[in-house]
């Protein structure tokens, strides 16, 4: 008789959301983390006592978490206590004296953008009228529903008929749909960054993500304690219900016994037996590495070697003497589109950083969650979060070299565009380097969104959440469906945990 | 449903994504289209996966 009915491989929060409805089910679940913290990139470490999130800094469409604890029949706000965040953003150049912030109404958000472009405000409206009703459609319906199969998306489009009125959005680009509506070059580029989100450029990323400026303005949350606390909740109610979970116990091995996953071997040679296993995992690394060629049929090894990694995304994280002249919980600088396009081809795909002006220039995301949650950092102190994306292979160098030089190039791009004199108070600075990422988390060339979202990579191209050459092995996480980020990989544990429950009734 | 007949009906779905492209595409989305032109013949395969 098998040890347990479902092994998790990795403690992130797709794995968990998995874990926490096997276990409602009455399945006997044991959850594997390879590391002495829960929740991967969605986590939070603590050091000379300031608290930093690993990776994700703040967490949108909480109807993600709603959905799994209503299914968990539990209360969401127990387990994941959030402090709603707002303004949204604020966008920063001091390069140009530009400043403004996109506070969380709409309509407030349109009133900031006519101080300086009517027509846009007018656009941002009539942007949140077309596609409002097609984001609750979308979140609704195809964030939840498995895309194993042609069968599934017919079955979809059957559920939800407006869904057709939603694929052209997975044909044409992110840029495409927020250039129809917008003219000002702030007000465009404050609509079309988050297509790095997804770990692409604007004009190269599915439009889909388009609806990503807009679905921010439902709300966007940070949760007390840290990012950790998401993880952490999802782990409490697992274990509530009588669930497991093993630290420091890193999985080398799924087992297979004729075409079927048997089970697990951990680093030092331990097997634990399983009617199921769940690799929640990249799927690149789990087929690769873990399961492995002589499992695998021809063609199924061809498309997994095929996948592409996302862009990996380089954490810089700086704990400072003072309360920053910051004024919201993400600030960042906003770049043309265009810069944000050439980046790709022209810096990226060539192992190159950024560079204007003759130097090295690390845009990112700045994120400053003691503004939110003062315990992160020791009394009259804060922590801030450095979120860029390079390239996983640095042209003429490595990450092991360049890093400390990758930090004081990241102060100084800051202390010129949003807090000048920053370096002078700094106590505490260190980085998580593409390779770090994929030392720590195993995450493959640092791809923190798993693999890449374009519509090649997309629902039934996507990594299945069943796998469909190894019996009774399941997949969870960013790189499966539907996608990267924190709502997403929630709702991916759901489907998965959802279809092994329905398979073993 | 067999391997095959799923082979066929992956390259249909991928052969009629690139028709809607070619049909879709305007010069600005040149490199978006690049992408996924270089990206077709391997769809058919991650279908599998």
């Amino acid at each position: 008789m098998p040890d347990y009915d479902v092994v998790v491989i990795g403690g992130g929060i797709g794995g968990l959301s998995a874990a926490a409805l096997c276990q409602k089910a009455g399945m006997k679940t044991l959850v594997l983390e390879q590391s002495d913290r829960i929740g991967g990139c969605c986590s939070t470490f603590e050091t000379e006592g300031f608290h930093f999130d690993v990776g994700a800094s703040v967490v949108e469409v909480t109807r993600a978490f709603d959905e799994l604890f209503k299914r968990l029949e539990m209360p969401r706000e127990k387990y994941i206590p959030l402090i709603p965040v707002d303004p949204i953003y604020d966008y920063c150049d001091n390069t140009r004296g530009v400043r403004f912030a996109y506070p969380t109404s709409v309509e407030d958000t349109a009133r900031v953008i006519a101080e300086f472009s009517p027509e846009d405000a007018r656009a941002f409206l009539k942007f949140a009228e077309d596609y409002t009703p097609k984001i609750k459609g979308l979140v609704d319906n195809f964030f939840y529903a498995p895309s194993l199969g042609f069968m599934d998306t017919i079955r979809l489009i059957a559920k939800y008929p407006q869904m057709i009125s939603v694929l052209p959005m997975f044909v044409t680009t992110h840029q495409k749909i927020v250039a129809r509506y917008f003219k000002n070059a702030d007000v465009l580029a404050s609509m079309a960054f988050q297509s790095f989100y997804a770990g692409l450029p604007p004009d190269m990323c599915a439009g889909l993500y388009a609806i990503v400026g807009l679905l921010e303005h439902e709300g966007i949350y940070y949760p007390e304690g840290g990012m950790i606390r998401i993880p952490a909740g999802i782990q409490q109610a697992f274990e509530d219900l009588g669930g497991e979970t093993r630290f420091n116990a890193r999985a080398v091995r799924v087992m297979v016994e004729g075409r079927r996953a048997v089970g697990v071997e951990l680093w030092d040679g331990t097997e634990i037996t399983a009617r199921n296993v769940v690799g929640a995992i990249n799927a690149k690394k789990l087929y690769e590495d873990m399961v492995g060629r002589e499992h695998i049929p021809w063609h199924v090894w061809r498309g997994v070697r095929s996948l592409v990694l996302s862009m990996p995304c380089p954490m810089i994280y700086l704990g400072i003497d003072y309360e920053p002249p910051l004024n919201a919980h993400h600030t960042l600088t906003l770049t043309d589109p265009r810069v944000m396009n050439d980046y790709w081809s022209d810096y990226y795909l060539k192992g190159k950083l950024y560079v204007k002006d003759g130097r090295v220039e690390v845009m990112g995301l700045i994120s400053w969650a003691s503004k939110i949650d003062p315990s992160l950092a020791p009394p009259g102190k804060h922590v801030l979060t450095h979120m860029g994306l390079a390239p996983y292979n640095l042209a003429g160098n490595d990450w092991d070299r360049y890093k400390e030089r990758y930090i004081d190039e990241a102060i100084a791009t800051i202390e010129r565009y949003i807090i000048p004199d920053l370096s002078k108070h700094v106590v505490y600075r260190d980085m998580a380097t593409p390779k770090d990422l994929e030392r720590m988390l195993l995450h493959p060339g640092g791809a923190v969104y798993g693999i890449q979202t374009d519509l090649s990579h997309m629902a039934v191209f996507r990594p299945a959440n069943r796998s469909k050459c190894i019996g009774n092995l399941y997949l969870a996480g960013a790189s499966t469906h539907p996608g990267g980020g924190v709502p997403a990989v929630v709702a991916g544990g759901i489907i998965t945990g959802s279809l092994i429950v329905k398979d073993n009734a | 449903m067999r391997g095959k007949t799923k082979a066929m009906i992956a390259l249909g779905v991928a052969g009629a994504t690139a028709a809607w492209l070619a049909m879709a595409t305007e010069p600005s989305d040149w490199r978006y289209a690049k992408l996924l032109l270089t990206q077709l013949p391997k769809m058919p395969f991650r279908y599998f996966v």
